[in-house]
């Protein structure tokens, strides 16, 4: 199988798990997104990826070879760091160079990649310059050019962008991921930031409880999270208790009922647990219970100006619903109001 | 005499005479009587050495002339002749001391930068005993009280019988490992002197002296600045011989077999003494006629003895007591070995050709 | 407006009555020990200078470069060159016995491990010099282990020298500077972050080349402080000398105190305590300029 392939990757310091059980199959040219709350094991995971960390058990394989034992500076994988970790006693040039010098490239064949590379960060006339005399992008750019200076079959990234102003890193995000999609290379990229991982990633893997908890497209993560751990670290999602009463119906705890698309194999009398994304709740003003319509009262409404958030005491569960400024229906706290939940937006969760 | 700087700077400071109070009590050869109180409740301030010789002139000196007159003596030790100069400058018209003894070249730099009083020898009954040469020095600004006397050291191990003759050092089967004394000690100048009459020549034509010295070169493990260091060397079996040296630094040592450390003074060339002082410095902060009866009581023949009996120095008064059992060892001098054997040397010439013998002593025995 | 009303009050709380000191005199102020102290270091070193143009007995009051002069002898230079030759080589075998020792210490996770190492590091520091000269003794005199050993099993039938000579100062030397090598060598290697070891690495670089294309050149102005400390400590070592050297190693501090005590010769201690101290000050300051860009290059970026 080409590609990156993780199999029952474990690993833990001494009696405390790290990351344990990962089965992973990373596809060729893919930029794949490492996504979860700190100390979920997400960076211990792509410390072992690069050989900086030793496996517990398991197995890495590299288009079939294992490469779990391989030492770092064999595996031809380029990394750049939370503090990029530029070499301060060398200039821009002499960094991008090094892992070219590291190989043994004759100068000329060094001095000419590195050329291209500057060119394709735009820092050409940064050529001799000590790195401390750049600024937070510029370093962010040299790092990179670094990393896939000598043609790596492997580009980490490790949360590079948390030191940078958000303004700054949203465009560097940009710029990341158009640079991979042209270089095309397999890409892994560690965040916390879940904006961060819908912008870049064709894959999102969500690690938590030391565990991969999903993995799958952005849109697929955020559509359907397999579990309520996902559905709660990805986006903001109104999740509430319900029991199934069977023909696709649940029950709230205030007694109202809602049609959704609940699967079969869910017995009557089963607590489960419901998802709703505030975009898609409906809000009008009170009209009489029909369908997935359910009767409420406003408890907090937050207008920060290009969106409202509406928070809903309804059926005995908080809801919060996001609207529009031109949706908007002018309602305060203490308004009586009717919430449409439409049955195709509910997600049933497992625990 | 030396500077023996390192073996006397043993850091410990200012002990008063109290510590060694017991010690005095195991030697009540001095009898008090009620007639010689008269200095009751005076103090007296004394500065001396922090080694073994100091200790020495605690506990036979001044715990006894406590115990004779009363008095209380105040002692400070320092490590060498030089810190007392520095002490005793440092202090200018307002010293802190009323007696001080250390080595002839001190009192001469003390006296010649006019700090010292010339003390009247006739208010020092006891001197009478003494031989002329002995009385007094540095310009008679200081008062002899002991001999600092250098023997050959040995291994008893080793060396089968004492040595009669320096001309045991270049004897390469008798002692193959030597040690000398550092360049900067008045025992080099001497070793320098010894070698040129060895040679033929004499103090005042060292040069074949110089050659015979450049033949020790490779026998030669260490220029002895730390006495406890050379005691270690012989009691590992690292030196046969060496010198010149006083046993006066070590008399623990020398006691103790385990050291095999042995010392003679029975050379036919002779050997060599430097007159310890003691001196007045003027202005001093007590009582003059107390001064006077301590320095006196420093030469008091059994007080001469009991010293040389305790650390091996030359007594300077020809009365004094020593003991038929110490007349049997070969450390313990006895007046009249000084009489036939000591030689003092010119201190005012050495000083004169001391800078130029330093370097060539340095030069030549330079690893 | 009802908030700055309520930073006003905060305000009108009573101040404490206006002190008449500005900003800089009371920094002045602040520094004031410190300048006290130093200038009592400086005017002794400048007493020192004044005396060595003095003559010997006239300290004070004469004049006369005769002392300078007479350390242009040949006895002199000699043992100005073994000074500098003798700090020089001691301070190189210092940094290279610290750079291992160091890293050590900069890459241990345990702080009571590291508390451990610390210690044993410092330990020449805490044990007299006297006792450790013993130790040398023991270990390396004519009839020390080494000594023994070696006759035991026959590979020499007579004590060799491994003191009281050159070598001996030499090892003296080092053990004693040893902790000012290592402390800032460790530190300056503490201070280079293990992300940069691990950058190298998933560079292509092995072990060892991480180490000296990374690990030394980073720390590299700790390692000169450190090569200078001990160059200029031992430069002026004088016990070392007396207690390892038998007194037969002629470096220029035996030689100011030979003229002190016994010579009471003032003016040309001081001139030849003058010409070690320039000397050793143009040494640092000659590394200090070779190596003076590179170190505030990674000073800026630390």
């Amino acid at each position: 199988m080409s590609g990156l392939v993780l199999e029952n990757v474990e690993k833990h310091y001494g009696s405390a798990c790290a990351v344990t059980d990962v089965n992973l199959h990373l596809p060729e040219g893919k930029l794949v997104c490492f996504l979860g709350p700190s100390g979920c094991g997400k960076t211990t995971l792509l410390r072992m990826i690069a050989g900086l960390e030793t496996l517990s058990a398991g197995e890495i394989r590299l288009d079939g070879q294992d490469i779990g034992h391989t030492p770092a500076h064999q595996r031809n994988f380029g990394m750049v760091f939370q503090s990029l970790a530029l070499f301060p006693h060398m200039t821009v040039g002499e960094n991008i160079a090094y892992p070219l010098k590291l190989r043994g490239v004759n100068k000329a064949d060094q001095q000419a990649r590195v050329s291209e590379l500057l060119q394709l960060i735009q820092l050409q006339e940064m050529l001799d310059r000590p790195v401390a005399k750049l600024s937070g992008g510029q370093r962010q750019r040299v790092a990179i050019a670094r990393a896939i200076a000598a043609r790596p079959k492997l580009l980490l990234l490790d949360e590079p962008l948390s030191a940078l102003d958000a303004k700054l890193r949203e465009s560097m995000q940009v710029e990341i991921r158009q640079l991979q999609q042209r270089l095309n290379i397999t890409t892994i990229l560690v965040t916390h930031d879940q904006r961060e991982a819908m912008t870049m990633a064709d894959i999102v893997v969500v690690l938590g409880e030391h565990r991969v908890q999903q993995v799958g497209t952005p849109i697929e993560i955020y559509r359907n999270p397999a579990n309520a751990f996902v559905a709660d670290f990805i986006g903001s999602g109104n999740i509430f208790p319900a029991i199934a009463l069977g023909h696709g119906r649940v029950g709230l705890p205030g007694g109202a009922a809602l049609q959704v698309p609940i699967c079969e194999s869910i017995h009557a009398g089963t607590s489960i647990k419901m998802l709703v994304r505030p975009e898609d709740l409906q809000l009008s003003l009170p009209q009489a219970t029909a369908g997935n319509r359910l009767q409420g009262t406003v408890t907090f409404v937050r207008d920060s100006g290009a969106t409202i958030e509406t928070t809903i005491a309804c059926s005995g569960v908080s809801l919060t619903a996001l609207s529009t400024p031109c949706q908007g229906i002018g309602l305060g706290i203490g308004s009586p109001v009717s919430v449409t939940i439409p049955a195709e937006a509910c997600r049933v969760l497992t625990a | 005499m030396s500077e023996h700087d390192f073996s006397r700077r043993t850091f410990i400071k200012t002990v008063g005479v109290a510590s060694v109070a017991a010690a005095a009590l195991s030697f009540p050869f001095i009898k008090a009587s009620a007639g010689d109180m008269k200095f009751h409740g005076k103090t007296l301030r004394l500065l001396t050495w922090s080694d073994d010789t100091g200790l020495a002139a605690l506990r036979n000196i001044a715990a006894t002339f406590e115990a004779k007159t009363g008095a209380k003596v105040i002692a400070d030790r320092t490590g060498s002749t030089s810190e007392m100069v520095a002490k005793l400058k440092a202090g200018g018209d307002r010293p802190q001391y009323d007696i001080i003894t250390l080595a002839g070249v001190g009192a001469e730099g003390l006296a010649s930068a006019g700090l010292l009083e010339k003390p009247d020898l006739n208010r020092i009954p006891n001197l009478r005993d003494v031989p002329a040469q002995y009385q007094t020095g540095a310009d008679g600004h200081g008062i002899g009280y002991l001999l600092w006397c250098n023997s050959l050291i040995y291994s008893t191990r080793t060396v089968k019988e004492a040595p009669d003759s320096y001309a045991a050092l270049w004897d390469k089967d008798m002692a193959p490992n030597i040690f000398l004394p550092p360049p900067n000690w008045t025992e080099a100048m001497d070793l320098i002197i010894i070698a040129a009459k060895l040679a033929g020549g004499d103090a005042h034509n060292v040069e074949p002296g110089f050659k015979l010295l450049e033949k020790l070169k490779d026998r030669v493990i260490t220029l002895g600045e730390n006495p406890n260091q050379i005691a270690e060397l012989f009691r590992t079996g690292s030196l046969d011989m060496g010198g010149l040296y006083a046993p006066a630094f070590f008399p623990k040592q020398i006691r103790d077999p385990s050291y095999g450390l042995g010392a003679t003074f029975g050379m036919k060339e002779g050997f060599y003494t430097d007159l310890m002082l003691s001196v007045m410095p003027k202005h001093r902060p007590g009582d003059t006629d107390l001064a006077y009866a301590f320095i006196d009581h420093s030469l008091d023949p059994l007080v001469q003895g009991k010293m040389a009996e305790d650390i091996f120095n030359g007594p300077v008064n020809a009365k004094a007591i020593i003991s038929a059992e110490a007349r049997k060892s070969p450390y313990i001098l006895t007046p009249e070995q000084i009489s036939e054997k000591a030689i003092m040397h010119d201190n005012a010439f050495l000083a004169t050709v001391h800078d130029q013998w330093i370097r060539r002593y340095t030069e030549i025995f330079s690893s | 407006m009802a908030l700055s009303t309520l930073t006003r009050q905060v305000g009108v709380a009573p101040l404490r009555p206006a002190k008449t000191f500005s900003p800089t005199a009371r920094a002045w102020l602040f520094l004031s020990p410190a300048m006290l102290f130093l200038g009592v270091l400086i005017a002794a070193s400048l007493l020192v200078l004044r005396m060595s143009v003095g003559t010997k007995g006239a300290e004070w009051s004469g004049f006369s470069l005769a002392s300078y002069a007479q350390l242009l002898e040949p006895y002199y230079l000699k043992s100005l060159l073994l000074t500098l030759r003798l700090a020089l080589v001691s301070a190189l075998i210092a940094v290279l016995l610290a750079i291992p020792v160091g890293y050590c210490m900069s890459r241990l996770q345990s702080p009571l491990l590291r508390r451990v190492f610390l210690a044993a590091v410092l330990l020449p520091l805490l044990v007299n010099l006297l006792l450790q000269s013993y130790g040398w003794l023991v270990i390396l005199g004519p009839g020390g282990m080494v000594n023994q050993a070696l006759m035991g099993l026959g590979l020499i039938d007579r004590p060799v020298m491994l003191l009281y000579n050159q070598t001996g100062v030499l090892m003296g030397l080092v053990q004693t500077a040893f902790p000012l090598a290592v402390l800032p060598i460790a530190s300056a290697m503490r201070g280079v972050s293990r992300s940069y070891e691990e950058a190298a690495a998933t560079l292509g670089a092995s072990r060892a080349q991480v180490f000296r294309q990374v690990v030394l050149p980073m720390s590299l102005p700790g390692i000169i402080t450190g090569a200078t400390l001990v160059f200029a400590y031992n430069a002026s070592s004088f016990v070392v000398l007396l207690l390892l050297g038998g007194r037969r190693v002629p470096m220029l501090a035996v030689m100011v105190h030979d003229q002190i005590a016994p010579l009471m010769n003032w003016p040309a201690a001081s001139a030849a305590g003058v010409v070690l101290i320039v000397t050793t000050l143009a040494i640092m300051t000659f590394s200090e300029f070779v190596t003076g860009r590179r170190r505030r290059i990674l000073e800026a970026s630390q």
